[in-house]
C-alpha cells in the first residue's frame, strides 16, 4: 500500500513538473533543458534553509521559489535575442553548471551524497510521515499548480504568450513587449518547479544532484511532448504514463540480465509507437476544437451584456492625435552594406487622409515601413508622431502610441483560432498582467467581455465571423489577409500602415476593402498603404508617393503622379 | 486528354472544402481557375498534385489514375507545381536551387541544356546564378520558382497565384513568360486572383464558388461578359 502511494506521489510530482515546463515549452515556445536543475535548486535551497537556519518548512519553500524565480528571470532575459537552438544551448549549459556546482560544493550541498535528514513537511503542527499521509498534501499542491497554470494560459496573458511562440515580430507589431512575456512565463515555470522540488526534498527527506541531472530534464521534456505541448491535461497523461510504464514493466518476470534490457527496449518501442500515431502528443493543443466545444459561454456573455465599459487610456503613450499632420517623417535613410535601401525619404501623413506608396518591387517601400514602425533603426532621419519624436522607439511601443502596421507576408498566428487572433490585438489589456489576473479578476473579466464584443464586430466587417473557432492556419491565403486587417483594426490604432493589403484577395473583397478604407479615413484614422493594385490606389488615396531606388521620385494626386513619364518607364515598363 | 479530374472531394480533417470538382486540361492548353477568397482553388490544385488527400473522386493523367499519389512521383510523371508562397530554398544559390530541382528527374546528363532553357526564358537568373535565393527581389524569386518547375520539362504546370505581390511591370513580364512556356508545349493550369491576367492568357476558364466549380467558359465567352462581379 505504501509502495503504491509512493508511486502515486511520484507521478503527481512529475505531473506538476511537467505542467510547469509545459508553460515554458508549450505556451512560451522555449525549449528549456534545465528544468530539473531548477527543481533541484528548489530542493537544495529549502533543505539548507530548514536545516541550517532551522526555519519552518513553508519559509524554506517560499525562499526556494523566490530565489529560483530570480535566477530564471536572469537566465531568460537574453532569450529574446537568440534563436531557438541557442535557447537549447543556453539552458543546457545552465543545467551542466548547476549539476557540477551541486556535485563540487561539498560544504554546502554535501557533494555527491547530497543532504540527508531534511525535515518532513510541517503545516500547523501536522506532519505527514508516510507516503499515504503525504498524498492529500501532494494532491492539494497539484490542484494549486493546475489552477495557476490554467489561469495563466486561459487569459489574455496566455494568448500573447502563444503569439510569441508563433511570431515574435508580429506580437511586437501589436504593441506587446515580447521580452516581458517570455521572461515572466519562464519565471513562473521555474518558480513552480522550485516549489515542487522543495516539497520533494522534504517528502523524501533527502536531496542529491542526481534528481537534477540532464537525464531528468530530458525526461520532463519527453513527458510534455508525449502528452501534447500547450495542453495541460496532456501533461498529466504524459507524466503519469512515463512514470507508470516502467513500474508495470518491472512485473515482467525473468532472469535480470535478460529482462532489464528487454524492459528498456519495450519502453523505447512504446514511446516510438505513441509518437508515430500521435505526433502532436496524446492530447494535442486543440483537442477540444474538433469536439465542438466553443466559447459559447463567453459569446453569450458578450452579446448579453448591455453595459458598455468605458475604456480608460491607461498607457502613458496613447494620445488622440491633435495635429493636422499626424506623422511627419523627414530625411529617413537606411543602408545595408553598400546598398542604400531607403535614401533621404520624407513623408507626412495627415489626419483622416489616405496616402499610398507605389513603386517597383525592391524600391524600399517595405523598408520604409520597417523604419517608421521601429523594426529597423534608421541611419539618419526623424519621425515625429503628433509632434513628438518617436524615432528610436522600439517596435512594441509604436502601437501603444497609436501606430500599427500590417505585413506583406500576413504573419497571423496560425496555430491560434481566428477569434484569438483578433482578441490579442487590443492594447494594454489588464489580463496581460499577472498581478491583475490574480488579484483583480473582475477587471480582467469585464475588459475581456468588451474585447470579445468588439472582436465580433471586426470579424463581421471582414466576413470571418463564421470561422471564428477555426485555426487560422486552415484559412485560405486571402482569408488570412482579411484576418490580418481585422487584427489591425482591433488594435485601435490611429495610424494604419498597410503593406499590400489587397494582393491575393478577390475583386469583390477589393471593392469592399476600398469602402472600408474610406470609412476609416472618415472616422479620423490616418492610413498609409503600399499597394500594387492601382485601382485601389486610385480609389482610396488622397496623396500618392512614387518611390524608386529608395528615394521619393514624385508626390501628388493619383493623376499627377501617374502622368510622370519616369513612373511609366520604371513601373509599367513602357 | 492530358488531365481529367472527376468529382473530387477534398478537405482538411473533418471539414470539406472542395465538393465534386471536375475539370480537364488538354495537352498544351492554358486553363485558369478563378474564384472568391477561400473558394477552394488552392485546395483543389494541391489535391490534383497529391499534396492533399482527396476523399473521393478521381484524377486521371495521361489515361492513368493518379489520385492521392505523392507529388514526388507525380513530378516524375511530368506534373510540376509552383506554390503560392515561397517554393524555393532561400539559403541556397540560384544555381543550387535549379540543380536541386533536377533531382526530381534522373536525367542529369542534359542538365546543362535544361539550365540554358531556363536561362533563355529568365536571363536574370543566369546573371544571378551564384547569388543566394533569399537575396533576390520578389519578382526574381518568382522567376526562380517557375524556372525550377519547368527545368524538369513537365507536360503539365500547376501554378498557384504567381502574380502575388508583383508590381505591374513584373506582372506583365510574368504573363509573357507564361505565354512562352505554353508555346514550348507545356499545358498550364493557373490559379489566379489577377483575373485580367488569367483571362488574357487562358483558352478556357473555370470559376469556383464555395468549393464547387460553377462555370466553365472559353476566353471569348468570358470577355463578352459585361461584368465579372457576379461570378465572385
Amino acid at each position: 500500500m505504501e509502495y503504491l502511494s509512493h508511486i502515486v506521489n511520484l507521478a503527481l510530482f512529475y505531473v506538476a513538473l511537467t505542467v510547469s515546463l509545459n508553460l515554458i515549452l508549450g505556451y512560451g515556445g522555449m525549449a528549456s533543458l534545465s528544468h530539473a536543475a531548477f527543481f533541484c535548486i528548489g530542493g537544495y535551497v529549502s533543505a539548507i534553509v530548514t536545516l541550517q537556519l532551522s526555519a519552518n518548512f513553508l519559509v524554506g519553500v517560499a525562499l526556494a521559489i523566490a530565489m529560483t524565480m530570480i535566477i530564471g528571470g536572469v537566465l531568460a532575459a537574453p532569450f529574446i535575442r537568440v534563436k531557438e537552438e541557442y535557447v537549447l544551448l543556453f539552458t543546457l549549459s545552465f543545467q551542466m553548471v548547476v549539476y557540477h556546482l551541486m556535485m563540487s560544493m561539498d560544504a554546502i550541498t554535501g557533494g555527491d551524497s547530497g543532504i540527508f535528514g531534511v525535515p518532513l513537511p510541517e503545516i500547523l503542527g501536522w506532519s505527514p510521515e508516510t507516503p499515504t499521509q503525504f498524498l492529500p498534501l501532494m494532491a492539494a499542491v497539484l490542484v494549486l499548480v493546475y489552477w495557476i497554470a490554467f489561469k495563466v494560459t486561459r487569459s489574455p496573458f496566455g494568448r500573447v504568450l502563444k503569439g510569441c511562440r508563433e511570431d515574435d515580430s508580429a506580437v511586437s507589431s501589436l504593441g506587446k513587449n515580447v521580452l516581458r512575456f517570455k521572461v515572466t512565463i519562464f519565471m513562473v515555470g521555474t518558480g513552480v518547479a522550485a516549489g515542487v522540488g522543495a516539497l520533494f526534498a522534504h517528502y523524501t527527506q533527502f536531496i542529491n544532484p542526481s534528481v537534477g541531472s540532464l537525464d531528468a530534464s530530458i525526461l520532463i521534456i519527453a513527458m510534455v511532448v508525449l502528452g501534447g505541448t500547450a495542453n495541460l491535461m496532456g501533461s498529466a497523461v504524459g507524466a503519469i504514463l512515463l512514470i507508470i510504464i516502467p513500474e508495470i514493466l518491472n512485473f515482467i518476470p525473468g532472469a535480470s540480465d535478460l529482462i532489464v534490457p528487454l524492459r528498456g527496449a519495450i519502453y523505447g518501442i512504446l514511446l516510438i509507437v505513441f509518437m508515430r500515431f500521435r505526433p502532436e502528443g496524446l492530447i494535442p493543443e486543440y483537442f477540444h476544437l474538433g469536439k465542438g466545444e466553443k466559447k459559447d459561454g463567453l459569446t453569450q456573455k458578450a452579446k448579453g451584456s448591455d453595459e458598455t465599459v468605458t475604456r480608460k487610456e491607461n498607457s502613458k503613450d496613447a494620445q488622440v492625435p491633435q495635429c493636422k499632420v499626424v506623422l511627419e517623417v523627414s530625411g529617413l535613410s537606411k543602408a545595408f552594406g553598400g546598398l542604400k535601401a531607403v535614401d533621404d525619404f520624407s513623408i507626412s501623413l495627415e489626419r483622416g487622409k489616405v496616402t499610398a506608396l507605389v513603386g517597383p518591387n525592391g524600391c524600399g517601400k517595405t523598408t520604409a515601413f520597417n523604419l517608421i514602425t521601429g523594426f529597423l533603426r534608421p541611419d539618419t532621419g526623424k519621425i515625429l508622431f503628433n509632434g513628438r519624436d518617436i524615432t528610436n522607439f522600439s517596435a512594441h511601443r509604436m502601437p501603444q502610441s497609436g501606430l500599427v502596421r500590417s505585413w506583406q507576408d500576413v504573419r497571423i498566428f496560425k496555430e491560434m483560432t481566428v477569434l484569438d487572433n483578433i482578441l490579442i490585438a487590443r492594447q494594454n489589456q489588464p489580463g496581460e498582467l499577472l498581478s491583475q489576473l490574480f488579484f483583480m479578476p473582475w477587471k480582467v473579466k469585464q475588459e475581456e467581455a468588451q474585447n470579445l464584443k468588439e472582436a465580433y464586430t471586426h470579424l463581421k466587417t471582414v466576413g470571418l465571423l463564421e470561422k471564428q473557432m477555426e485555426l487560422a492556419r486552415d484559412l485560405s491565403y486571402a482569408e488570412q489577409k482579411l484576418l490580418a486587417i481585422a487584427r489591425m483594426l482591433a488594435s485601435e490604432a490611429w495610424i494604419l500602415l498597410l503593406d499590400e493589403p489587397s494582393s491575393g484577395v478577390d475583386p469583390n473583397w477589393v471593392d469592399h476593402f476600398m469602402k472600408m478604407i474610406r470609412n476609416l479615413a472618415l472616422s479620423g484614422k490616418t492610413i498609409c498603404l503600399v499597394e500594387h493594385n492601382l485601382e485601389v490606389v486610385r480609389g482610396v488615396s488622397d496623396t500618392v508617393y512614387f518611390m524608386a531606388g529608395g528615394r521619393k521620385i514624385s508626390q501628388g494626386s493619383f493623376e499627377e503622379v501617374m502622368a510622370d513619364p519616369e513612373l511609366g518607364e520604371i513601373y509599367f515598363g513602357v | 486528354m492530358l488531365l481529367k479530374v472527376s468529382n473530387l472531394d477534398v478537405g482538411y480533417q473533418e471539414k470539406q472544402v472542395v465538393f465534386q470538382a471536375s475539370l480537364d486540361v488538354d495537352a498544351g492548353e492554358f486553363v485558369s481557375l478563378i474564384g472568391h477568397n477561400g473558394a477552394g482553388k488552392t485546395t483543389l490544385l494541391k489535391s490534383i498534385c497529391g499534396y492533399l488527400h482527396a476523399s473521393s473522386g478521381e484524377v486521371n493523367y495521361k489515361g492513368e489514375v493518379i489520385t492521392n499519389i505523392s507529388p514526388a512521383i507525380n513530378v516524375r510523371k511530368g506534373i510540376s507545381f509552383v506554390h503560392q508562397e515561397k517554393s524555393l530554398f532561400p539559403k541556397l544559390s540560384v544555381l543550387e536551387n535549379l540543380e536541386l530541382a533536377a533531382y526530381a528527374i534522373d536525367k542529369a546528363e542534359n542538365l546543362k541544356e535544361r539550365l540554358e532553357g531556363v536561362y533563355a526564358l529568365f536571363p536574370i537568373l543566369a546573371e544571378r546564378r551564384k547569388q543566394m535565393a533569399q537575396t533576390l527581389s520578389g519578382g526574381q524569386q518568382k522567376q526562380l520558382a517557375i524556372g525550377m518547375a519547368i527545368l524538369v520539362q513537365p507536360d503539365l504546370l500547376l501554378l498557384d497565384e504567381p502574380s502575388l505581390g508583383l508590381s505591374p511591370n513584373l506582372v506583365k513580364e510574368l504573363g509573357k513568360a507564361l505565354k512562352e512556356i505554353q508555346e514550348m508545349g507545356m499545358a498550364v493550369l493557373l490559379v489566379e486572383q489577377n483575373v485580367k491576367m488569367a483571362i488574357a492568357l487562358s483558352q478556357r476558364i473555370y470559376v469556383m464558388r464555395t468549393g464547387q466549380i460553377i462555370l466553365e467558359e472559353t476566353r471569348d465567352e468570358m470577355k463578352r461578359r459585361d461584368s465579372l462581379w457576379d461570378l465572385f
